[in-house]
């Protein structure tokens, strides 16, 4: 297994114990630049935009009850993202953040920051000023709306391919409901059918929605009679504890699935009819199925490329370690073990092109496949590729909770990056992540192939050419010293390799010469007849050469005298003759 | 856009509370290559024994021992980290040293006349472990393992084997920099340790031909320049000696920022070196490397000196050879990321121009190219933690060299852009083939 360094990372501030749930990546502010939320267990609401250097969050919201899971998403269908953060207790806030340039309080921390500088200077302090941004805090939510008590995942996507996204939420007590964000007047309410007023009451609401039509009797009097409502759609029952949620799409039909994590490694596919499948089978022996039921399991789909073809891949891991892959598209599944001494939690696919570079999204076809990532409590990160190859990177502390994925570092450019929330009240965020997953490899591997053009002088410098370039393309790259020694000596010893050039050269000149002379004598001999093409060729011949030392040249340029060349071409010649002699 | 020169292969960090310093690295170079097969953990494998299982069943054929074989050796606090090179791989070992032999200060690796395998260490041990009949100032010794064995048959197992066979030096100096040299004595080559303290002094060490026991012998007969600093104090930090064809360099970086430069030449009547010139300068800040290199890897060229100060930046001093310290030219970059810790020389492009390569405290790596009269910086790279030392070798023997950088936690390993290479093998094979057959056409 690879192991590399991640180098360039920030630090910020953010305290409490939190659900290792309670993060989104997204576009809050609709600028095109993702942001980063979190939320901890104390009902503190943290939203960090750019780089922020000094630690502190962009904003803040206190006072949001137990946060355990939150999303950012098209709730509303308006085309504008919102942050989605629901608590234990039942509530689901929503928060519209206008874009930053519309805030005037960024133009006061500018001020301010400015005007600190000045004060510092005229203080004739040494010290750097201190750049203190306060985060800007907001009052309260946007709205705040009655959902299920006790969510813990949370996912904002169109599940049922009518191009309107709905608000999944997972209960520990097993239950999925669907929601939709829906606008209605009070009178909407009231001629609701009994059937559908049912539905709401069943799903806890009625109370809830009684409260909200007497404050909505306060927005009447502003003639504001529409009230906002998550509707309950569907409601699902699972056998076992929802861990994880997801969405891929059908490689046939093209329509959304669900995809729901069940412990043990387990998958459940829902597609928009509500119809079920279990491609993971539960195995037959009851002991280790045991087992296996504790194993919380999280589930992530990746994209792949397979004849530029666009597909979804499911990626699977427990959190011992058992990692799957699910092909879609034939249901087939491959299977690897990741050995780890602490519990992974938490996966997220990532794909390494997109880093900093839009014109990738542009052009579908340059990106590559998609990694997933997953961390382990001690901080062990497992980057895994489509063919299992893993890259570890270690975190220097233990911690709470990891998130993977694209945020706008500096302005207009999202990039992949890792967020390791610790026990220390700290974020610490790398990014610019260089990573490659690709097994290590070597030079004899690139070139395997590539050098057929050479293989008659190669046969000529190299003993044992064949032999070994036959081990090599053979795949036996473990006896082929003679090429890489070559390989070696043309790229570093370019005394040899001038030397070996300024010996063919001087060969060449004096052939020429002795064809010349040659050539001459026949010229005299046979006097009457007339020649052409053979002097043509020379003419030709002559200006090869010419450029041949110009090239020489511009290569040698305050090399050594003729005679040193030669007394290495000596040596250099001795060097294959023994060579010659011990292989035979 | 920018070219990347080296991508990172492998971090491998050493085991845990190890940490390495400047004299940390070695690179050594022997006719014993690597037994031990691929490992399909490869590159994150590390042995720490030789099992039975693997030397009875994947023992590799003994290879034609006329090869020469590049293995690296990283010291970090308690232990030592070895990698040894296979074709297409390489093996990690960690050594099993003995924990009593304290803190590890410095180390080298070489073979001698009589020794294949020489493993020297200086360690510092620990306050409360004084033997009562020794010397209780001592808390330094020389740990000098060796092997003479020449039936031995790959590299893995003369490292297991050499743990057994050491001798202790007690000394009764803080020891800085190992290296060694060799020196005529007695009318015959013999490989000498050299080991700078800081009691001013340089001291050699020889191996006794007949006991095989490592002596220290005066320094005054062979090193008359280094011996002068014996009475000062100095505290060399860092020496460096080199020699090319008929030039001998010695230059000498003192704690105190005193740099010292000597330049021998060798007489034509009696083939031996003669001081012919000496300079010193004054850096104020203790001089952490020095690197002597030539200009261009081809066989008549400039000889420059790259000098790394704690405080000040790095320093090359052009010609040093023939214009000694008179000529310094400054690396301005280096200043802005901490103290600078370590030099390598290396060309990094395949041009034969080599380049210089600086690692700094500020976890920075800068590499300079040199231009008509200049050098300039074309490449850097940040690292999770500070360098303390830069090589380079063919350490999983493809042809290309790897770069290796030791931060304070790990070794990292870089291998060159292996497309480049490609690009400029061709380039060369392409010429020489043009030739060859232009020679082969007129031949016939």
């Amino acid at each position: 297994m690879r192991s590399i360094c991640l180098v360039e990372r920030v630090k910020w501030k953010f305290g409490g114990n939190m659900n290792p749930h309670a993060f989104g990546f997204g576009d809050v502010d609709n600028d095109e630049d993702n942001e980063f939320v979190i939320g901890n267990l104390k009902g503190e609401l943290a939203v960090f935009k750019g780089i922020s250097v000094c630690g502190e969050p962009y904003m803040i919201c206190n006072g949001l009850g137990t946060i355990t899971c939150l999303a950012i998403g098209d709730i509303k269908n308006s085309g504008k993202n919102s942050i989605v953060c629901v608590n234990a207790e039942g509530q689901c806030h929503i928060f519209d953040v206008a874009p930053s340039n519309e805030l005037i309080p960024i133009v006061d921390n500018e001020n301010t920051t400015t005007s600190s500088k000045k004060s510092n200077d005229s203080q004739n302090s040494t010290m750097r000023p201190i750049i203190n941004v306060n985060p800007l805090i907001i009052e309260k939510p946007t709205m705040t709306l009655p959902v299920p008590v006790n969510c813990n995942r949370i996912l904002i996507a169109d599940i049922d391919g009518d191009g309107i996204n709905e608000v999944i939420l997972a209960r520990t007590d097993r239950i999925l409901h669907v929601l939709r964000f829906q606008k209605l007047s009070i009178d909407n309410i009231k001629s609701l059918t009994k059937e559908q007023q049912n539905i709401l009451a069943r799903s806890n609401m009625m109370t809830d929605l009684a409260s909200e039509m007497a404050n909505s009797k306060d927005k009447e009097k502003k003639g504001a009679n529409i009230v906002m409502h998550l509707v309950e759609k569907k409601k699902l029952f699972f056998d076992g504890q929802i861990t994880s949620l997801s969405t891929a799409k059908d490689p046939i039909t093209s329509s959304p699935l669900l995809l729901v994590g069940q412990p043990g490694g387990h998958l459940i596919i829902i597609d928009k009819n509500e119809k079920k499948t279990f491609p993971t089978q539960v195995s037959d022996n009851p002991e280790s199925c045991d087992e296996l039921t504790e194993v919380s399991t999280e589930i992530v789909s990746g994209i792949r490329f397979k004849n530029g073809e666009r597909l979804d891949v499911v990626a699977i891991i427990t959190m011992d370690g058992k990692f799957t892959l699910y092909d879609l598209q034939n249901s087939s599944m491959r299977h690897h073990e990741l050995r780890v001494t602490h519990k992974l939690f938490g996966m997220a696919a990532m794909n390494l092109c997109i880093n900093g570079d839009k014109k990738c999204l542009d052009e579908p076809e340059k990106l590559g496949d998609d990694i997933f990532v997953t961390c382990a409590w001690n901080g062990n990160t497992y980057m895994i590729d489509h063919d299992f190859n893993v890259v570890k990177f270690e975190f220097e502390t233990r911690v709470c909770a990891f998130a993977a994925g694209q945020y706008a570092i500096a302005p207009g450019h999202n990039v992949n990056c890792f967020m390791y929330v610790d026990f220390e009240d700290r974020i610490t965020v790398y990014y610019n992540l260089r990573i490659n997953t690709k097994p290590v490899t070597n030079f004899t591997e690139i070139m395997n192939g590539q050098f057929n053009q050479f293989d008659e002088l190669l046969r000529n410098k190299i003993p044992d050419y064949d032999q070994e370039k036959k081990a090599l393309s053979n795949g036996q790259n473990q006896s082929v010293y003679n090429i890489t020694e070559f390989f070696h000596q043309c790229l570093y010893q370019l005394d040899d390799y001038k030397n070996m050039k300024a010996k063919l050269q001087r060969e060449i000149e004096e052939l020429k010469k002795q064809k010349r002379e040659e050539y001459e004598k026949e010229q005299n001999e046979l006097r009457e007849k007339n020649v052409p093409t053979e002097s043509d060729k020379l003419g030709s011949a002559d200006e090869s050469e010419s450029l041949n030392e110009e090239q020489s040249r511009n290569h040698q340029h305050e090399s050594s005298s003729i005679s040193e060349q030669e007394e290495c071409t000596f040596n250099i010649l001795q060097d294959v003759e023994k060579r010659e002699i011990e292989n035979e | 856009m920018e070219v990347e020169y080296f991508n990172e292969s492998h971090f491998s960090r050493f085991s845990s509370g190890g940490r390495t310093n400047i004299y940390g690295l070695s690179v050594f170079t022997t006719r014993l290559g690597s037994g031990l097969p691929y490992d399909r953990e490869f590159p994150s494998n590390t042995s720490k024994c030789l099992s039975l299982e693997i030397l009875t069943n994947n023992l590799r054929n003994r290879e034609n021992k006329e090869r020469i074989h590049q293995h690296l050796f990283v010291s970090s606090f308690y232990g030592v980290t070895c990698f040894v090179s296979a074709q297409g791989y390489w093996n990690t070992i960690d050594l099993p040293l003995d924990k009593d032999i304290g803190e590890i200060i410095s180390m080298d690796v070489f073979s001698s006349i009589n020794s294949d395998f020489v493993f020297a260490l200086t360690t510092a041990h620990s306050g409360q472990r004084i033997i009562p009949d020794d010397d209780s100032q001592s808390q330094f010794s020389l740990r000098i393992y060796s092997l003479s064995d020449y039936a031995l048959t790959f590299m893995e197992d003369a490292i297991f084997k050499i743990i057994g066979n050491c001798q202790s030096i007690r000394i009764n100096f803080t020891p800085t920099q190992l290296a060694h040299t060799t020196i005529n004595k007695e009318d015959e080559d013999c490989t000498a340790l050299i080991l700078c303290g800081n009691d001013g002094g340089v001291h050699l060490y020889i191996e006794e031909k007949g006991t095989k026991k490592w002596e220290e012998i005066s320094v005054r007969p062979y090193f008359p320049f280094l011996a002068g600093f014996a009475d000062s104090n100095s505290n060399i930090l860092s020496l460096e000696i080199k020699e090319f064809q008929n030039i001998k360099i010695i230059a000498a970086g003192c704690q105190n920022g005193m740099l010292h430069v000597s330049i021998s030449k060798r007489s034509e009547s009696a083939g031996d070196f003669e001081q012919q010139e000496q300079s010193s300068v004054a850096l104020f800040s203790p001089i952490t490397s020095i690197s002597i290199f030539k200009s261009s890897t081809s066989e008549k060229e400039e000889i420059h000196m790259l000098v790394t100060c704690a405080v000040e930046q790095a320093i090359v001093y052009c010609y040093v050879d023939k214009k000694l310290l008179k000529h310094p030219f400054y690396l301005r970059e280096c200043s802005q990321h901490d103290s600078v810790l370590c030099s390598h020389i290396m060309d990094i492009d395949w041009d034969g121009q080599n380049e210089i390569l600086v690692g700094t405290y500020g976890r920075e790596l800068l590499v300079y190219k040199q231009g008509m009269i200049t050098f300039q910086l074309i490449w850097q790279r940040s690292f999770m933690h500070p360098i303390y030392r830069i090589s380079g070798l063919d350490l999983n023997e493809d042809g290309v060299e790897e770069l290796i950088v030791a931060t304070q936690y790990g070794v990292h390993i870089l291998q060159p852009n292996l497309h480049k290479a490609k690009e400029q093998l061709f380039k060369v094979l392409n010429e020489i083939d043009a030739l060859d057959k232009e020679y082969k056409e007129l031949c016939t």
